[in-house]
């Protein structure tokens, strides 16, 4: 089974998965997906992509303006996301089954 | 709006990893701003919410870089997250070896932090335990204390009377709650052993005011506020060593004095109270008593001024609004003393009780939190000098690395792990001897300072220690790195790289630094050992050495007539003079520097002729001016054949004599009582004055009477109310040579004699029992003595240290030397006068500095100018001598260094 993924990563290839955005962009959507504003800045984001760029699972488009780079998600990098979604869904069911969230807690 | 914020965030992004910083740089700062922007536009303030969210970021964003650079760099690739850790271990290996390549610089530095950091620690410790803390009362901010004064008549302060207190409070507005209490020996019998206790009578309002709760059972009531209530509450240490913490205490029936008393509360551990240096008999009380003020307390209008008091002002009254309002309640208060000659107005102090109970041990705890600032100094540049000098020595193997291709990052970042290392280390070790340190030191304090019992090294203190040491990390490793800065740009010249000129320059610099500021500590050490020698040597008006103290109190249930106390006296006298080996002896009411009776007069005097003067008074059987060496100006002393039925005689000091009849010739005068139409007593002799404070504050007026002449109504109304007035003795024994304190046994016997049951306490020297007064200099002395040894240590293993590694490294230009017919002892001479040099020119430094700090000082020190030659010479010897050994033992290696091993191809 694969490896958990960071949740910058996690959350990089899942802001990517709507779709080509731009690097602020990508750090919204992540701040939002992971609900925790202070743990995705632009180090954090860009430091991400540096290294997805370098595994080859985000590809940078090229673009007229200079100033706003746009990313999108690869072939790799859309299955890396799909396996991470998939055990954290597989993840969830072992949750559910063992009640560990009551009624009232959930 | 935020662009200095922005222009930060630009240079940090420097501390990047190079290639990072190229590809990702501009974004991140473009993004950052955006981020900043649309904040400030939502909200319309500073948008500190992404100013926070950018720098959390980067703090866990650049080791993650970092950290992914050198994989990427790296030859043997790494790209599990889990070998992070491998590599860190790595590192700390190298660093490691490193250290232990050069122990010596590693043992110095250990040390020189350690110490620094420990006597730090000790010394914040004390000073937070003391200064910093606020009373261990509730909101003790709003707590005064209270006194009355005469400043017309020259009398500053004196305790509250019973009349004048109840007036005040039937007064004041400004006062919240008013509480009051006042001490004395009790005679504990009932279980165990009788013994003689501190006991300490408070008004039922005291301890609900402070918030001081019994840990079992409960405070006094309104109702127990009477003579004879019969309750008593223990000290937590009592109850320790009487009860053994027994819980079953509540209810149990102790003898106080031969009467029964119930216990209905004990006090907890932190329920001490009076609190050391709390004025008038401040230490903590062994019981309570419920003050319950009798009819003759409550009559003694301008009498029996022996009450602490301590109030707590009301919401939102301040300290002026509680001036203003006292002074016209002593207005008033004054009044019902009759009539009262102009001038000599009645007043009343307001003062914040903290103020009174840390005042004069405050500047001087200030001033060593300046010497430990100054120790912090030191320490920091003989570290930086240190390792600069170390890293020059490394210079050729940076270089050499550089050239082959090291990041100057990594390098940077390896120099960083040393220096943590070290100082993780150093800390350990500093906090350990800290806490020892600490220890050693209260030890050696017992009840000097106020709340010494409460320093502890603490969670703060710790934490403190800690920003110490991280300040001693980037002294010291940033301070070579800045020095190092055109690294690799610069031609390396080989291995023998000696360092440039300028190098050497800084390096010297920083030795000098830390010399003149060595030399600083070690003359206010000086200052403060001379001033000390001089209040010791202070004529205190008495011969405190040769004379033997000690306490008794007769129980009113065991000597209720007056005249069998009066008889007891007499006969304790004949007894006490009796014993061999005494020389001289004295039954009294008051011994010097703790005389708290007050009594007003009236004197036949031209001036003033009302005006009641309230005056130190102490009664007392013959021989207390020969017993205490007090000199006898005019006339004589007290004989056996002034007795009650005789005509009453006083003996007046010069003071006294002065402030009321102008002269020293009242020989003949006469005085009575203020309060009661007496018969005249007159005065048969004027004696020298007696030192009742510290030295250095200015004498009070004493008036002696004989303790036959004791009002015999005063001591049966006082036993009839249970009240120890006039029952409490201090016996004093002047030894006829050599030790007094081998009278103890002879004395103890004697006493038992009369009587088996009698307790008898506080048996010591009486330079012992007046010695305290001097405590709070004798502990700024110790712990300034303590820095200046640290300092003068630091100093020597700086200026060792520096020329240590000059020696290794100019061992080949020695060697050279050698081999070419240079002597032996000429080159260990020119390494000293090289070491003596670097001394010399921080001596001057040094010294200019103490002579302009020394103006600090002056606040504690007595008699001794700031600029007292003997001290700045004794000093400057004193550090030459300790330069002269650091720099002799590299400079005798020097000369035996063996040419032929330096010259050896490396």
């Amino acid at each position: 089974m694969a490896k958990p993924l960071t949740p910058a990563v996690f959350h990089v290839l899942l802001a990517l998965a709507q779709g080509p955005l731009h690097g602020y962009a990508i750090m919204q959507a992540a701040r939002e997906s992971a609900q925790s504003g202070s743990a995705m800045g632009p180090g954090t984001i860009y430091g991400t992509l540096d290294r997805l760029l370098g595994q080859g699972w985000v590809r940078e488009l090229s673009s007229d303006d200079a100033r706003k780079r746009v990313f999108e998600l690869t072939g790799r990098g859309d299955d890396a996301l799909r396996t991470e979604a998939q055990r954290i869904l597989s993840l969830a069911d072992v949750v559910r089954r063992r009640q560990i969230l009551t009624e009232e807690g959930a | 709006m935020s662009r200095w914020f922005l222009r930060a965030y630009a240079a940090l992004l420097f501390l990047y990893p190079q290639r990072f910083r190229k590809r990702w740089g501009d974004d991140m700062r473009r993004d950052a701003e955006r981020l900043l922007l649309e904040e400030h536009e939502a909200t319309g303030r500073w948008p500190w919410r992404s100013g926070n969210r950018v720098l959390a970021d980067l703090l866990t964003s650049l080791p993650r870089e970092h950290l992914a650079a050198r994989r990427y760099r790296s030859p043997h690739p790494v790209h599990d997250r889990r070998d992070t850790m491998g590599s860190f271990l790595l590192d700390l290996r190298h660093t490691l070896r490193g250290l232990r390549k050069s122990p010596g610089y590693t043992a110095i530095v250990l040390l020189v932090l350690a110490v620094g950091i420990g006597a730090n620690s000790a010394i914040f410790s004390l000073v937070r335990g003391v200064v910093l803390r606020p009373l261990p009362f509730d909101d003790a901010q709003e707590l005064v204390w209270m006194t009355e004064a005469i400043p017309a008549a020259g009398i500053p302060l004196f305790p509250f009377s019973a009349p004048d207190l109840r007036d005040l409070e039937e007064r004041t507005s400004t006062l919240r709650d008013v509480g009051s209490f006042q001490s004395r020996m009790y005679e504990l019998s009932g279980s165990g052993d009788p013994g003689s206790i501190y006991g300490v009578r408070t008004s039922a309002s005291l301890f609900p005011m402070l918030g001081l709760e019994p840990a079992l059972g409960r405070n006094f009531t309104a109702e127990e506020d009477r003579p004879r209530a019969g309750v008593v509450i223990l000290s937590y240490a009592l109850w320790q060593q009487r009860y053994g913490g027994a819980a079953d205490v509540l209810g149990q029936t102790v003898l106080l004095d031969r009467r029964p008393h119930t216990v209905i509360g004990v006090m907890p551990a932190s329920g001490a109270f009076p609190l050391n240096k709390m004025p008038l008999h401040g230490r903590p009380a062994d019981l309570f008593l419920p003050m319950g003020f009798t009819e003759i307390e409550l009559n003694a209008r301008g009498n029996m001024h022996n009450l602490g008091v301590i109030a707590r002002l009301a919401e939102g009254a301040g300290l002026d609004a509680a001036k203003a309002e006292t002074t016209r309640i002593a207005g008033e208060i004054q009044e019902l003393y009759g009539e009262v000659p102009s001038g000599m107005e009645l007043q009343i102090n307001v003062d914040p009780l903290r103020e009174v109970v840390l005042g004069d041990v405050r500047r001087p705890l200030l001033l060593l939190l300046g010497a430990m600032g100054l120790v912090l100094l030191l320490v920091c540049a003989n570290v930086a000098s240190l390792t600069l000098s170390r890293s020059f020595a490394r210079r050729a193997e940076l270089d050499l690395r550089v050239a082959l291709g090291a990041a100057r990052a990594r390098i940077v970042q390896l120099q960083l792990l040393e220096s943590g290392l070290l100082a993780a280390v150093a800390g350990a070790l500093g906090v350990a001897l800290g806490a020892l340190g600490l220890r050693a030191g209260l030890a050696l304090l017992p009840g000097a300072v106020p709340f010494v019992e409460r320093a502890s090294l603490d969670g703060p203190v710790v934490a403190f220690s800690v920003a110490l040491i991280a300040l001693a990390i980037t002294s010291s490793s940033l301070l070579p790195i800045l020095s190092a800065a055109p690294l690799g740009s610069r031609q390396s010249s080989g291995a023998r790289t000696i360092g440039s000129r300028g190098q050497r320059r800084m390096q010297r610099g920083m030795v000098v630094f830390t010399v003149s500021l060595a030399v600083v500590l070690l003359v206010g050490t000086g200052l403060l050992v001379q001033s000390l020698q001089r209040l010791v040597l202070e004529d205190r008006g008495y011969d405190a050495d040769s004379v033997l103290a000690m306490e008794l109190a007769l129980p009113a249930s065991a000597y209720p007539e007056p005249e069998r106390v009066l008889g007891f006296v007499r006969q304790l006298h004949e007894e006490m003079n009796a014993l061999p080996g005494v020389r001289s002896a004295t039954v009294t009411t008051g011994l010097p520097a703790e005389a708290t009776e007050r009594r007003g007069f009236v004197a036949d005097a031209p001036l003033d002729a009302d005006a009641r003067i309230a005056v130190i008074t102490t009664w007392a059987s013959p021989g207390l001016f020969d017993t205490l060496g007090i000199e006898i100006e005019r006339g004589r002393a007290f004989t056996a054949a002034d007795r009650s039925d005789g005509a009453g005689v006083v003996i007046v000091s010069q003071e006294l004599a002065r402030q009321t009849w102008g002269t020293d010739e009242v020989l003949g005068k006469r005085l009575r009582w203020g309060d009661r139409d007496q018969e005249w007593s007159q005065i048969v002799g004027v004696v020298g004055e007696v030192l009742d404070g510290p030295v250095g504050t200015p004498t009070t007026p004493h008036l002696y009477i004989p303790y036959d002449q004791f009002e015999a109504d005063d001591l049966a109304r006082a036993a009839e109310l249970g009240n120890a007035w006039g029952r409490g003795f201090r016996i004093a024994l002047a030894a006829e040579q050599g030790d007094p304190t081998a009278l103890i046994g002879s004395a103890l016997a004697a006493i038992g004699r009369l009587d088996s049951s009698l307790a008898v306490s506080r048996v010591e020297t009486l330079s012992r029992r007046v010695g305290a007064s001097l405590a709070p200099r004798r502990f700024s002395l110790g712990l300034l003595s303590g820095f200046s040894v640290v300092a003068l240590l630091i100093a020597a293993m700086g200026l060792y240290g520096v020329l240590a590694y000059q020696v290794a490294q100019r061992k080949r230009e020695i060697g050279v030397r050698l081999a070419l017919g240079a002597e032996r002892q000429d080159i260990t001479r020119r390494i000293v006068v090289e070491g003596l040099k670097i001394a010399a020119w921080g001596l001057i430094l040094g010294l200019l500095g103490a002579v302009g700090l020394g103006r600090l000082m002056t606040a504690v020190l007595y008699e001794t100018s700031s600029r007292d030659l003997q001290t700045l010479t004794v000093a400057s010897a004193v550090l030459l001598g300790v330069a002269l050994l650091a720099s002799w033992i590299p400079a005798y290696r020097a000369g035996r260094l063996d040419p032929a091993e330096t010259l050896k191809p490396e």
